[in-house]
């Protein structure tokens, strides 16, 4: 049994099933495994390529091409946040940092109270990250790659921020750092190698290069979904649709179908990402990591998460700031850079996914108030983190350089403008497009539909605060096991 | 107005000037821009052909000049200016333009050596 790729689909074929979902990442997957063990037919279509380990080069352009979506140049009209997802099979799994989060409690207690979400409290939640867990491998003894974290972690352990190794969902991870950009060794247990296989093993078939185009409604009823292959195109009637494309694809399909209500697309949250970087002379950073090592969640309050960062140096010699010669003095000590991001837990609606009146897909993003001080606050900790590691200066995420020397104030922070591509935020974790409980009923429902549901990021009421991964595929489990009762 | 190839290659220069331990950009970034791009989108290709001629032509108003005309000293002031504008267009396209031209110049093994990369170790694994 192995994933079947579109290309073999010749003309048109037709399938009827009993569910079927569209996408293969850290939603559709894990639904797929659970609604095939309940003993439903499952047909998963997911519109990128199949991409075995042993394809991926370690070249992070040629793997940004070909497995991100828009390949890899997805950003807000304004340009200032990129929002990168995979678009291949084990979507956005299969090209992240492999960080794995539980929601935290104060979220889900936030859904409840303020959202009027039900059944989604933490004890009922805490099982069903313990069985995601397991399900990918999610550990903190295996990920021993620590090295990338060598510089930064004492800095945190100085303010006592009680750093502690990330989670990862690995096995044998030879710390190569090229997460971002596959893992060409197979030990990152992404969708393709975890959840996927184990549905495929419960009767579930996954179709590759297939994008799903159409949805045909019959009142509140989506009878067939359409999609394009290379060749061809399939027709596939069934009993339920499970939409899983992310939070940007999964709202543009519910608009294209006026399907949703008017909160469809809007309440995009990004989760922007910030780096500055700690320029540490007399260290020389490991060669051999794990892309995310330590994190501290000391600012949980502030609404900052900051993890250690480690990327191959020719991913992360594009963002040494500045032009000429200034750039390339500052390129030539690439290896004295450590990195940590600030991880910002934007406030909810800042964003919205939509059609522009040529039908083109189109992002937009907005800093508020709030927002703007987490991502101030942000830059102020990694840069006390760093000074505290010994850095002796620090450049902001800026195109041009801003650097603040050891002893110096940090108030270039507070200054920093952040307007529209004024600095690099960067977004993995795009999520909140179609909110349980508003355009979705509270098993996930489209409301106004009687057979399609949302099995994404795209369902959180509010944003979760940490690494999107367990808390879709916890969400994605939960929701599918309530259609699975419905439907048996 | 010239060709895009001639601009780019004018912004890529003025990104990554020649050095010592690294080939200019224009040595790197066109040729791997042109291969980028025959695997873009029809739509894609347009966008970026009209930031370069908006790029070029921005410089008119400000040093008299298109960009690629312009001296190296007035194309290094002119990218400046558009790093630090008030117009979130111009630092937009200058944003884009820069992030593609870095992307590029950074995949190719020639510009390794200055930032002491030995490349993928995957090659190395034995595979």
């Amino acid at each position: 049994m192995s994933i079947r790729s579109g290309s073999s689909v010749v003309g048109i074929e037709e399938h009827d099933v009993d569910v079927v979902i569209v996408g293969s990442g850290g939603g559709g997957a894990p639904a797929a495994f659970e609604l095939a063990s309940a003993g439903l037919d499952v047909l998963v279509l997911e519109a990128g390529p199949h991409v075995r380990p042993e394809e991926f080069s370690q070249r992070p352009l040629d793997s940004v091409r070909r497995t991100y979506v828009d390949k890899g140049g997805q950003e807000t009209h304004d340009g200032s946040v990129l929002v990168l997802q995979g678009s291949c099979v084990g979507g956005s799994t299969v090209v992240n940092g492999e960080v794995c989060f539980r929601i935290p409690d104060e979220v889900l207690t936030e859904w409840t109270r303020d959202f009027g979400i039900e059944g989604i409290d933490p004890d009922t939640m805490a099982p069903i990250f313990a069985e995601v867990e397991e399900h990918i491998h999610a550990t903190d003894e295996d990920g021993k790659h620590l090295d990338g974290s060598v510089l930064t972690m004492p800095g945190m352990v100085k303010l006592g921020l009680n750093p502690k190794p990330v989670k990862r969902n690995v096995k044998g991870c030879r710390g190569c750092n090229y997460c971002f950009f596959g893992c060409a060794y197979g030990c990152k247990q992404s969708m393709d190698q975890s959840y996927l296989p184990q549905g495929m093993a419960e009767g579930a078939k996954v179709i590759s290069d297939a994008r799903v185009e159409c949805l045909t409604i019959d009142g509140n009823v989506v009878r067939e979904v359409v999609a394009r292959t290379p060749h061809g195109t399939l027709k596939v009637r069934a009993k339920s649709v499970v939409l899983a494309c992310g939070a940007i694809a999964t709202p543009l399909m519910l608009l294209d179908h006026q399907l949703g209500g008017p909160e469809v697309g809007k309440n995009l949250a990004v989760h922007p990402i910030c780096a500055p970087f700690g320029w540490y002379p007399d260290a020389q950073p490991q060669r051999s990591s794990s892309m995310v090592g330590a994190y501290t969640d000391a600012f949980k309050e502030e609404g900052v998460l900051i993890e250690s960062v480690s990327v191959p140096r020719d991913y992360l010699a594009a963002f040494i700031p500045g032009i000429g010669r200034e750039h390339r003095d500052l390129a030539r000590n690439i290896d004295h850079v450590a990195t940590m991001g600030a991880v910002v837990r934007d406030t909810g609606g800042l964003g919205r996914v939509a059609r522009d009146r040529n039908g083109k897909k189109r992002i937009t993003w907005k800093l508020d108030h709030a927002t703007e001080r987490k991502v101030r606050t942000g830059m102020r900790r990694v840069a006390e983190i760093h000074f505290a590691a010994g850095a002796t200066k620090v450049t902001l995420p800026s195109l041009d350089v801003v650097t603040i020397q050891r002893g110096e104030s940090l108030s270039p922070i507070d200054q920093l403008p952040l307007g529209a591509a004024d600095i690099t935020f960067v977004s993995y974790h795009p999520q909140g497009t179609a909110p349980l409980g508003l355009v979705t009923d509270q098993n996930a429902r489209v409301k106004g539909t009687d057979n399609l549901y949302v099995m994404d990021t795209s369902l959180f009421p509010s944003p979760v605060g940490v690494n999107t991964q367990v808390p879709v595929m916890a969400i994605a489990t939960l929701m599918a096991r309530r259609l699975a009762d419905q439907m048996s | 107005m010239p060709s895009s190839r001639l601009i780019v290659t004018a912004f890529a220069d003025t990104l990554f000037p020649p050095g010592s331990d690294a080939p200019a950009g224009s040595v790197v970034v066109p040729d791997a821009l042109e291969d980028l791009l025959a695997s873009m989108d029809e739509g894609a290709v347009k966008q970026l052909g009209m930031a370069l001629v908006l790029f070029e032509i921005g410089a008119v108003p400000l040093h008299g000049r298109r960009f690629s005309k312009l001296s190296a000293e007035g194309r290094e002031r002119y990218l400046r200016g558009s790093m630090r504008s008030r117009l979130p267009l111009r630092r937009a396209i200058f944003r884009a333009l820069r992030g593609l031209c870095a992307n590029l110049y950074y995949a190719d093994a020639r510009t390794w050596p200055l930032i002491g990369y030995d490349g993928p170790p995957v090659v190395d694994a034995g595979r």
